[in-house]
């Protein structure tokens, strides 16, 4: 604040949007998918987040390969994912209340669990030399790693869509967040399509804390609580069970996040929810339609 | 009855929708290559019989057959493996997936679907013309023949078809009536059915559910003979014109 406004300011706030936004689709896309096919409010998400970027960095620390560190996050995620679900919400499915309670008490157990192995401080997340170079775009240094995490954002929403709209898994998944029962009903067995989903929707979110690491250039164990409103705002504003909704409204969100953050730094959140209040009032359901 | 084989037996069927007990004796038997309808008034329990065949209602107690074979405790998708093939009284359709997806979800082992698209798509040629449209932008009539066509995309041994003319016009009707006859040419079909013509025009033996029981079951042109049976159980009079739809009943 205080530096005059110049178009590479505007241009360097536009991608840091892009790229807040992409980290908040790696997490809101999983959530919307488990809301939209299962109906649960998975409260723990954001553990898997917080545990993607210890993990990430775990593996970064011990390899030096950054590549590795991000699969080792997602995998992490992944089976955290498989593990909630099959071993504590399976049994409750259709159970709201107490899935929001048991989803709460997993997010507060693993973020224990965190602290026990790797303690409650800010740890610094070292990146390798080239994710620390700069290039020039309009005049103005940025980041090579933030484009690498907008190119991964890019890819994986190009990944999740594909699957989602081309293969017998998408389809079989987009009918279930239509209509489960039915899906069944025709011999498909939703329970394991539930598990693919969790395991899918963990390995999301863990593969954007491993991306955030390097990003914040920190972690910290409240790091996946404090995404977690913007990811919810997210799928609310995206429409539940919706991945191309998830990504319209991640961007939206991040460079909301990233122009009102910077000009006015107490609007940001304000803006934000006010958005979505926004959303609710005017399309109830999202922006997108479920299903893709 | 003896020499005909019974594909499905339902015994003393008592099942239960959260606390409330629904079905609170249901038996019947359904024959091999028959269409057995199941009849009664709103609410007497027949949309639940057919769920809990499928098992997804739970069942409190009794006993469902399929070839001998106890179906009691199996989950739904294990029970459709089976061969037995479902069309909701809300038709169920997929709504923003296509025509074609909203098959392709139906396809139990691969190279069914397009093995039988050729006869599913003879019988219903809207569904071919808008295959690649979003199911949900379909007519209430096209709905209802995508939700058969979608259960003859498996080679099924039983089929369970609730309330298929509900909310449709009744050239509409007609058109049911001949995709189910199309249906049953290859399977047995349980039919839940309000529109007697229809039930009529595509049953072998009825089934009367009351109040959760079954009460009566026999050859279906038993019920035009029987004014008293259609009047307690089914609310038809001379009034409404229940009599006069009944095909044999104007012979």
């Amino acid at each position: 604040m205080g530096a005059p406004v110049t178009i590479p300011l505007l241009v360097n706030l536009f991608l840091n949007g892009l790229v807040l936004g992409t980290l908040f689709f790696l997490i809101a896309s999983g959530l919307s998918l488990i809301f939209g096919l299962m109906s649960v409010l998975n409260l723990a998400h954001a553990g898997l987040f917080t545990w993607g970027a210890y993990v990430g960095l775990a593996v970064f620390n011990a390899t030096g390969s950054l590549p590795l560190a991000l699969v080792a996050g997602a995998a992490a995620g992944a089976a955290l994912g498989a593990v909630m679900e099959v071993g504590f919400i399976r049994p409750l499915y259709g159970n709201h209340t107490f899935q929001i309670l048991l989803t709460l008490g997993l997010f507060l157990v693993l973020n224990e669990l965190l602290q026990l192995v790797w303690g409650p401080s800010l740890i610094s997340f070292g990146v390798p030399a080239w994710a620390r170079t700069t290039i020039s775009i309009l005049g103005m240094p940025f980041a090579t790693y933030r484009l690498v995490v907008l190119l991964l954002g890019g890819a994986v929403f190009a990944a999740v869509y594909v699957i989602l709209g081309r293969s017998r898994l998408g389809i079989v998944v987009r009918a279930g967040v239509g209509n489960a029962e039915m899906v069944q009903a025709l011999g498909v067995n939703i329970q394991r399509v539930f598990t693919v989903v969790f395991v899918l929707g963990g390995a999301l979110a863990a593969l954007g804390g491993a991306a955030a690491g390097p990003f914040f250039r920190v972690v910290w164990p409240q790091m996946g609580a404090e995404v977690q409103l913007a990811a919810f705002i997210v799928v609310v504003i995206g429409g539940l069970g919706s991945v191309t909704g998830s990504a319209v409204g991640s961007l939206l969100v991040g460079l909301s996040q990233a122009f009102v953050g910077y000009f006015f730094p107490a609007g940001a959140l304000i803006v934000n929810v006010g958005l979505m209040a926004l959303v609710l009032l005017i399309r109830p359901q999202g922006l997108f339609a479920p299903g893709r | 009855m003896g020499w005909a084989t019974l594909l499905l037996q339902v015994l003393e069927l008592h099942a239960y929708i959260r606390q409330y007990h629904i079905l609170q004796g249901v038996s019947f038997d359904v024959r091999e290559g028959e269409v057995t309808v199941v009849l009664g008034r709103n609410g007497a329990g027949k949309t639940t019989t057919l769920r809990s065949v499928l098992g997804l209602t739970r069942i409190g107690r009794g006993e469902i057959r399929l070839d001998g074979l106890s179906l009691v405790g199996w989950r739904p998708h294990e029970i459709a493996r089976l061969g037995v093939g479902y069309v909701p009284e809300d038709r169920g359709i997929f709504t923003q997936l296509t025509v074609e997806e909203n098959l392709q979800v139906a396809e139990r082992n691969r190279g069914n679907l397009r093995q039988r698209s050729g006869r599913i798509f003879d019988l219903f040629p809207d569904l071919y013309r808008f295959r690649h449209r979003r199911a949900g932008l379909l007519s209430g009539g096209q709905q209802q023949m995508l939700a058969i066509a979608r259960v003859m995309v498996n080679p099924n041994r039983l089929l369970l078809v609730d309330e298929p003319s509900k909310g449709l016009a009744p050239i509409l009707v007609r058109n049911v009536g001949e995709a189910l006859r199309e249906v049953a040419r290859e399977a047995t079909v349980v039919l839940v059915e309000q529109n007697l013509a229809l039930a009529a025009h595509a049953g072998d033996r009825y089934v009367i559910i009351d109040d959760g029981r079954s009460v009566r079951e026999g050859p279906m042109a038993e019920i035009a003979m029987d004014r008293q049976l259609q009047r307690v159980y089914l609310g038809v009079t001379e009034r409404n014109g229940g009599l006069r739809a009944l095909p044999w009943a104007r012979r």
